[in-house]
């Protein structure tokens, strides 16, 4: 018979995520309204919200009363769903991390919201439930217990602002691409290749006094933007890193820290698929590397769980006693393809600056603005270039597969522990004719990893089974 | 080692599926106009009739020393290996039309990705889903 430690139902922030599907109805009479433009469509609008919002509220309470859990000391079992009832029971040995999250909104409700992640893909992959601080507490400690937590890494100093700046610089490129891509959306959901082709072709004259208005107007916004988002980020960057410490207790890896929003995240040593050891623009120039974890169905979260700088791999060691530093792995290069790694960038640089080299003729205002893009896509081109004599993968002699491989900016230096691995090797006409083929190293997390150009024989050299 | 290769008359019924979205496809390619839909015709036969029975026609399997190991491609060859330790499942679909061609497809299910092993004759789909539930080969 087992016993039980904790049971009871979900914290009310549980009702929240309803309600904000609520909010999201009552944009339906708010737009009637809005259309109309009159007093009394107003008040219609604002009725009908209420009483959506009354009824979302009702319901998510109502569902609120039937979902729950019940941790006994074998397993975590979950229960969802109002009128067909789903019941999730997790073994301890099933989860590979466990991560408690506490933003300050859910900290001021004296809630923190848990991700379980299995081990393997076969079973749930990830589950999400917000639970109050000690019941959280309490499962963590269940699920992946620690002992001890005196710290193996802990940023101090120009430590710690390094460690910030690589996590600002993570965080402030995920937010730039999110808002690249929606606005990219709406500007081509309004059909605004044909608008202004239509307006190329009527008035070329009032095209180009239009681009000369707004483009330098444009660029600053631009400018203005990344720069504050870089601030925010770098706050919030500051405020994630404070404190922040990694420790090793038996075979858990536990990270935390945080100011404003605290967060935990435990990792069972056993299952890390493998640690990922990021190359970026700004780790070049800081000479210190962000490494990332991978274990089951986690791919890592957005800050990285360490800093590694060359000769610290007893750092890496302490916490995965297999880890291999960074090693070349990329054999003989000889007849290796270039244009299989410079045909995206090289168009790009060639595209940039055949566009530098028409505006320095046409328009040579605009040439200054011209340079960015071309030295972007210039510090690409040699980054694809570095790739064609980095990229690569090889067994270690402790059994763990080193792989290499480049996207944009970032070189990746991975280190993989697992033995659950599949591998694709690609062959072309022209890549059969020199022998070589690109793999493809399939993750437990659903994750591939592309390494190009490698030789045939050593593909098929990869040992599957140790 | 096992050896596996794909059946000549389950290669023709995998054909036949892939005619059955072209088929649907084909009333609104003509209902725009009527080369369009010829041109679609076309081409839709040619990748089915031909291409495809290539492609599969160019299939070899092997399962030895705990992998799965499948190439196939004529221009674009593809070389998969998968450890047999980690399969998790194996799915065998039989419709009428490939029990009547003794064959089965067969859906190899790892942590990490799936295989798909089609047209295989029943006699060597016996054996290999045998083997990939831990027997001996």
């Amino acid at each position: 018979m087992s016993e039980i430690r904790v049971q009871g139902r979900f914290h009310i922030v549980y009702v929240l995520q309803y309600i904000r599907y609520g909010l999201l109805l009552c944009l339906v009479p708010m737009l009637q309204a809005l259309l109309r433009f009159d007093l009394p469509s107003l008040y219609t609008a604002l009725r009908q919200d209420t009483v959506i919002l009354i009824s979302m509220g009702v319901f998510s309470l109502v569902i609120w009363r039937r979902v729950g859990f019940c941790l006994t000391d074998r397993a975590l079992t979950l229960r969802f769903g109002l009128l067909f009832r789903q019941e999730l029971t997790i073994l301890p040995e099933q989860v590979a991390v466990v991560e408690l999250d506490r933003p300050l909104f859910l900290r001021l409700m004296g809630c923190t919201r848990v991700r379980l992640y299995a081990a393997s893909c076969a079973s749930f992959g990830r589950v999400q439930c917000y639970l109050p601080r000690r019941h959280a507490a309490v499962l963590a400690e269940c699920m992946l217990p620690v002992k001890s937590d005196s710290s193996l890494f802990a940023p101090t100093g120009a430590e710690r602002i390094r460690f910030t700046m690589l996590s600002a610089n993570l965080l402030t490129t995920a937010a730039l691409v999110v808002f690249s891509a929606r606005q990219t959306q709406e500007i081509l959901g309004q059909n605004l290749v044909f608008d202004l082709g239509q307006l190329a072709m009527s008035n070329l004259e009032r095209l180009e006094q239009l681009v000369e208005l707004v483009l330098p107007a444009g660029v600053a916004w631009l400018f203005t933007l990344v720069f504050t988002l870089w601030g925010i980020a770098l706050f919030w960057s500051l405020m994630a890193t404070a404190n922040f410490r990694v420790s090793r207790s038996g075979g858990v890896i536990l990270s935390k820290g945080g100011r404003i929003n605290h967060t935990e995240c435990r990792v069972l040593a056993s299952a890390v698929s493998y640690c990922d050891i990021r190359v970026t623009p700004a780790a070049r120039l800081l000479r210190r590397y962000p490494v990332f974890l991978c274990a089951g169905s986690y791919t890592g979260a957005d800050l990285p769980i360490l800093v590694y700088s060359k000769g610290q791999e007893a750092l890496l060691q302490a916490l995965m006693p297999r880890f291999t530093g960074p090693q070349p792995v990329a054999g003989i290069t000889q007849k290796r393809s270039w244009p299989q790694f410079l045909w995206k960038s090289g168009s790009l640089f060639l595209l940039c600056a055949a566009l530098t080299a028409v505006s320095a003729w046409r328009l040579p205002d605009l040439t200054p603005l011209m340079v960015i893009p071309t030295l972007v896509s210039a510090a690409l081109l040699a980054v694809s270039a570095e790739a064609w004599f980095t990229e690569g993968v090889r067994r270690n002699p402790n059994g763990t597969l080193a792989v290499c491989y480049t996207r944009f900016f970032t070189r990746h230096h991975l280190c993989v522990f697992t033995s659950d691995l599949s591998y694709t090797s690609w062959q072309t006409p022209f890549s059969e004719t020199i022998a070589r083929c690109t793999l493809w190293i399939h993750l437990p997390c659903r994750k591939r990893l592309r390494v190009r150009s490698i030789k045939r024989y050593e593909a098929d050299r990869l040992k599957l089974v140790l | 080692m096992l050896r596996f290769t794909t059946n000549a008359r389950g290669v023709k019924v995998i054909a036949l599926w892939l005619l059955v979205p072209g088929a649907v496809l084909t009333p609104f390619l003509f209902w725009q106009s009527f080369w369009l839909g010829l041109l679609f015709c076309a081409v839709w036969l040619f990748l089915c009739l031909v291409c495809l029975p290539l492609r599969l026609s160019s299939f070899r399997g092997s399962v030895s020393l705990g992998e799965v190991r499948v190439s196939r491609g004529i221009l674009f060859k593809t070389h998969r290996r998968i450890p047999t330790r980690f399969v998790t499942g194996v799915n065998r679909v039989r419709t009428p039309l490939l029990r009547a061609a003794n064959c089965s497809f067969l859906i190899v299910y790892t942590s990490g990705t799936l295989l798909l092993l089609p047209a295989i004759g029943d006699d060597v789909a016996d054996r290999l889903v045998h083997v990939l539930q831990g027997g001996a080969p």
